[in-house]
Formats: C-alpha cells, sequence, structure tokens
C-alpha cells in the first residue's frame, strides 16, 4: 500500500443520551475503537444493518461530529486536532454527498448558486464570472444542462438532484469524498447511473471514496475494499475478493447470504445463513463480543472476552472472531458472481 | 386572475419550448398560487384601499381633524353638509378623524410587528440553531417575560414614562416577539436536521452565515403567515389599550380611541361607533385572508 491518504486510529464517537440534573447520561457507544487506512484513489466500502454506526463514523472522520477519542491522520495529520478555521481550510479536500437528494440541497437556492457557493467559501475573491464558469462546467460533467442553472432543486427528479449534490462535492477538487448511501433512495435504474458517473469521476479526479452503503450489489459494483461493521465495532475488513468469495465472520457470511439472486433456482440452492433477532440495543451492547446475541455458532468465551481484529490469510483482509478458523472450514457462502 | 396564470403558463411553455430554461423557484409557485386565491387577493386591495385613504384622505380633506364645528355637533353622517362620516360630540369631522385614527392603528400595527420580527427572529434561531445551554437560557428568558402581563407592563410604562405613543409601541412589541421566537426556534430546530445544513458545514461556512443563508431564508413561511396575524393582534391590543385610556391621546386619535368615545356616544350618535368599529373589523378580516392565503400558498404540500 501507498501511504495512506488517511489513517483512522481507534476512533470512538459515543453520544450521551439522557441524563438529568441527577442522573449521569448513558453513553450510546455509535463507533467503537475503529481503525482502518485509505489509499488515495481507492474506494472503501463500509457495509452494516441501520443503527450500526456507519453514517456516524463518516461525519466523525469529516469532524462534523467531534469524535469520543482517536486520531483521524489525513496525510499524516491529525483532524482533531486542528482548531476550526484550521479545519475549515481542509474541507474543501473532504467531501460529503448524502442519502436524501432533495433534502442536501436548500430548496431556496438555485443549483447556480448551490455549486458556487463552495467556491466562495473555499476561494475567498474569486470573480463571479469564473465561479460560474466552473459551476457550468461541473454541470456538464455531471450530465446535467448548464443551461439549468437557475433552476431550483424542487423542478429536478431525485436522480438529478443526486447529480447536483455530487456536483457540489466534487466543484472543490476534493481527495475524499464520504458518500453516504447515495443511492439508496433512487430508482435501481438511476442507481448504475450514478455508480458509472461516481466511478468515471474517480478515474478522473483520483478521488477516494468512502461508500457508506447497506447493500451489499451496490458496494460490489464500486468497492476496492469492503468493511463491515456491527453495533459500532470493525467485524471484518478485507479487499472486496476476499469479503465476497470467503468471508470469514459469521456476521459477513450471513449479510452474503442475504443478498438477492436474480435466478430463483440459484437462490434455492444457496445455503441461507440467516441470523434471527433484532440488532441490540447499542446503549446496552452485549458483553464479549458484540455479535455473540445473534451468533449461532457463540460459546461462553464469546461472552467473556471481546474478539481482537486478527489478519487471515493475508495480511489485508482481518476478522474480529474467535472462531473465524473453525468456521472457515464451512462451505464457502455462495453469492452472485460477476460484476 | 385565471386569465393572468394562463398566459403565463403559456409564455413559460413557450420559453422552455425556446430552448431557455426558466427557474421557477419556490417563491414564485407561491405567488402564483396566492394571486389565485380570490379572497386573500381582494383583501390585499381593500387593505391597500384603506392605507391609501389613510394617507391621502386627512391631506386633501378641507377639515382639519382638529377643527371643531359649534354648528354641527353630533350630526349624523351625510352627503349635504360635507361631515360624509358625521361629527362626533365636539363638532369634529369623523371622516378625517376615522382615517387619520387609520394611520396611527396601522403604523402601530406594522411598526411593532416589525420590532417583534425583528427580535423573535434573531432570538429564535439563534437559540435554534445553537441549542444546547445556550437555547435553554435563551428560552427560559422568553418564558419568564411570557409570565408577564401585558396590561400590568403598560400601567408601569406610563406611570414611568407618562403617556406616549412610542410607549404604546415598546409594550407591545416587547410582548409580541416572545411567540414569534418561539414559532422560529420551532421551525430553526426541524431546518437544522435537513441536510444541506450539513453540507454547508462540509462546504466550511461558519454558523452564522449558515443561519443567515440556509435557515432563515426555510423558516420565512410560517413567519409571514405569523406575521400576517401579528398585525391585526396588535392593531387589536393598541385599541383596547386605547379604549382604557392608556394608548394614544387626545387629539391624536386612533381606531381604538375612536371605538371608546362612539361606546360612550351610543345614545346619541351610533356611527361614532358603527364607522370606526367597521373599518377595525374589515382591515383584520383582510389581514386574516391573507394570512389564511399564505399559509396554503406557502404550504409545500400544495404543490
Amino acid at each position: 500500500m501507498t501511504r495512506p491518504l488517511l489513517q483512522v486510529e481507534n476512533l470512538r464517537v459515543h453520544f450521551p443520551v439522557g441524563g438529568g440534573l441527577f442522573s449521569a447520561p448513558r453513553m450510546l457507544k455509535a463507533v467503537d475503537d475503529v481503525s482502518f487506512k485509505l489509499a488515495p484513489g481507492e474506494t472503501l466500502g463500509v457495509v452494516g444493518e441501520s443503527g450500526c454506526g456507519k453514517s456516524s463514523l463518516g461525519r466523525a472522520v469529516l469532524q462534523l461530529i467531534p469524535p469520543t477519542a482517536g486520531r483521524v491522520l489525513w496525510l499524516g495529520e491529525d483532524l482533531c486536532r486542528l482548531d476550526e478555521d484550521a479545519m475549515n481550510v481542509k474541507r474543501s479536500e473532504l467531501q460529503l454527498v448524502f442519502q436524501d437528494p432533495l433534502a442536501s440541497l436548500n430548496p431556496r437556492m438555485s443549483v447556480g448558486a448551490i455549486l458556487r457557493e463552495p467556491l466562495y467559501s473555499f476561494e475567498p475573491g474569486i470573480a463571479r464570472s469564473e465561479a460560474e464558469d466552473r459551476a457550468a462546467s461541473m454541470m456538464r460533467r455531471v450530465g446535467l444542462r448548464p443551461e439549468m442553472m437557475n433552476r431550483y432543486p424542487n423542478e429536478f427528479s431525485g436522480g438529478q438532484c443526486q447529480r447536483i449534490s455530487i456536483a457540489r462535492a466534487m466543484i472543490s477538487r476534493p481527495r475524499l469524498v464520504i458518500c453516504d448511501e447515495p443511492v439508496s433512495a433512487l430508482d435501481v435504474s438511476i442507481q448504475a447511473q450514478i455508480i458509472a458517473l461516481l466511478r468515471e469521476l474517480q478515474a478522473e479526479y483520483e478521488v477516494s471514496y468512502i461508500f457508506i452503503s447497506h447493500d451489499l450489489s451496490v458496494v460490489r459494483h464500486l468497492c476496492h475494499r469492503i468493511m463491515v461493521l456491527y453495533l459500532g465495532k470493525l467485524m471484518e475488513i478485507g479487499p472486496k475478493r476476499d469479503i465476497f468469495d470467503t468471508p470469514r465472520h459469521p456476521y459477513t457470511q450471513s449479510l452474503l447470504s442475504a443478498v438477492p439472486i436474480p435466478d430463483p433456482r440459484q437462490a434455492r440452492q444457496r445455503e441461507q445463513k440467516l441470523i434471527e433477532g433484532d440488532l441490540p440495543s447499542p446503549l446496552n451492547p452485549p458483553s464479549g463480543c458484540v455479535f455473540r446475541t445473534r451468533c449461532p455458532h457463540a460459546t461462553p468465551l464469546c461472552i467473556k472476552a471481546a474478539p481482537v481484529l486478527e489478519a487471515t490469510g493475508s495480511e489485508a483482509h482481518q476478522v474480529a472472531c474467535h472462531y473465524w478458523q473453525d468456521l472457515s472450514g464451512d462451505k464457502q457462502t455462495k453469492t452472485p458472481t460477476g460484476e | 386572475m385565471g386569465f393572468l396564470t394562463q398566459r403565463r403558463d403559456r409564455q413559460l411553455a413557450a420559453m422552455q419550448a425556446a430552448g431557455r430554461t426558466v427557474g421557477r423557484s419556490l417563491w414564485q409557485d407561491a405567488l402564483r398560487r396566492f394571486m389565485a386565491n380570490k379572497v386573500a387577493m381582494g383583501s390585499v386591495i381593500v387593505l391597500l384601499l384603506i392605507s391609501f385613504m389613510a394617507i391621502f384622505a386627512p391631506l386633501l380633506s378641507p377639515h382639519s381633524m382638529e377643527d371643531f364645528y359649534w354648528e354641527y355637533i353630533l350630526v349624523p353622517p351625510t352627503l349635504e353638509n360635507g361631515h360624509w362620516f358625521g361629527t362626533d360630540s365636539n363638532g369634529r369631522d369623523m371622516f378625517v378623524r376615522t382615517f387619520y385614527g387609520a394611520r396611527v392603528s396601522l403604523t402601530i400595527g406594522v411598526m411593532t410587528t416589525a420590532v417583534a420580527l425583528l427580535i423573535g427572529v434573531t432570538w429564535g434561531s439563534v437559540a435554534g440553531f445553537f441549542g444546547g445551554r445556550i437555547d435553554n437560557f435563551m428560552m427560559r428568558i422568553v418564558d419568564v417575560l411570557y409570565a408577564l402581563p401585558l396590561l400590568f407592563f403598560i400601567i408601569i410604562l406610563v406611570t414611568v414614562f407618562g403617556r406616549n405613543i412610542y410607549l404604546v409601541f415598546i409594550g407591545i412589541g416587547a410582548v409580541e416577539w416572545l411567540t414569534m421566537s418561539r414559532i422560529v426556534r420551532g421551525q430553526t430546530l426541524s431546518v437544522k436536521q435537513k441536510e444541506y445544513v450539513e453540507a454547508a458545514r462540509a462546504i466550511g461556512l461558519s454558523n452564522l452565515v449558515i443561519v443567515r443563508r440556509h435557515v432563515v431564508p426555510n423558516i420565512v413561511g410560517p413567519v409571514i403567515v405569523f406575521v400576517t396575524l401579528l398585525i391585526p393582534t396588535t392593531i387589536l391590543v393598541e385599541s383596547y389599550l386605547s379604549f382604557l385610556g392608556l394608548g394614544v391621546q387626545e387629539p391624536m386619535t386612533s381606531w381604538g380611541t375612536l371605538i371608546s368615545q362612539g361606546a360612550a356616544n351610543i345614545d346619541t350618535g351610533p356611527w361614532l361607533l358603527l364607522i370606526p368599529g367597521t373599518f377595525l373589523a374589515i382591515t383584520l378580516f383582510c389581514f386574516n385572508f391573507i394570512g389564511d392565503g399564505l399559509r396554503d400558498a406557502l404550504d409545500p404540500e400544495g404543490r
């Protein structure tokens, strides 16, 4: 791996919940002790159920919510230690694309104004004509006609709004864009277009993505590496091929077996490893391994000790499970092949 | 109005066909819907007429509002002697006095609402946006002030500073901004959850810029509606303050003062009560209709 663009070390994001005058607030551990690296031009997929801390992770990396502990090293510099002004300067390099295309655009601003805003913010004193030119060329780049600059977000479709949102994130030429479920609110046909657009932009600008999603088939199309989160903890991380072909963690295995297969005959043959029950409350996570309450292989050891991340066959593929070696003897989960 | 909107639609279609794209913001959309509302548009016209009369009638009338016509005391409304609305018990011309009263009442309505708007929007949006302790502190101040009865507050002001029309501005304004700040705070709380506010933060905008550019424009809808309801409230409050003798002072007059004098003369000159009362009622109706129309027009669900 080349020098990492981003290196996250032991990141924790805890939110105080409740707590009154006389009672201490309880801590919601949205992200708990997560570490990973990201290379320039790489796409890291973050998957997990809703409420597992995917979005909190993304926002903590961008310092939009203050991390409780840990370090976020951007080209070796700890973003958590920067004051607000210094961080705001850095923000041109780290951008964000949201899930809800319409809610992420201010309904009272024209598309042109939305796209020019980052330029005025990051390059104070930029001439209006230059800002307009760059906004227009960015619109063309994401597949929108620049003549639509004077229109308002409510006149666009969801897919178009998402293109505007991507244009706003890209216009300051960031090196990292965190995509928080950017396609899950869109139709499948539109999803494919947006993913294709993200890919083209990556090739063109050499931007890295952290791609947050709960849809594994989407992640499969875009990501180089995948990270699986459960209750704020890192369960498994590794190259896409390893995660899809030889998932080591029982949680990853069950996630993969839940991916729909278009061919019903193939689908019937597949061994289902669905897990039961609901996500435990993150306010009161299980002791030891957080996944043990729903894990079919849990033993007393899992109640006592939390597993640490260990490398499997390759150094890049790491898993946090006491029994991954025993479990990997199982027949591999079949997943749809081909990209 | 119908043909106007039709024409505009045709223009839009023509422009779009010609390859030009016309942005239609939420505002233009709302304006179109408001214009289509006949009652609200009628109210706007009536209000404009009353305002026009309030400005020009006292200037153009041959009578002054302070002139006493001893030969015409308590004359009922007539077209014959030039006193179209009759005269009061001092022989003063009611036509001039009614529209002079309109001046004072409308000015108080608009001015105090402007004061309430300014303080209320600033206070409420800051409290709502920053949240936490700041919010708690600021809203507790509002709660305490809420507990203060308006009448009591004005009586204190009047006893300390003497009777003065500006005290009425201050007194009513000081109370009316409280509700405004609560409305604005509630709206701000919902707007600040929106992702575009987070996007604004991600491009490094400062909090004040975010409040000004992203929060306030998006809470304007409910605020405008509240303003159209606040103006008649303040006119009414001024009326009852004047009725109680705490408001404007002779020979200045307002609708409230006129109504109180009319009430005293209800046996001998019922028109003294009926005429200013009717104007007050019409004005209040108009503001309420406009408020309703704006609420419907600005409601995004109505699109």
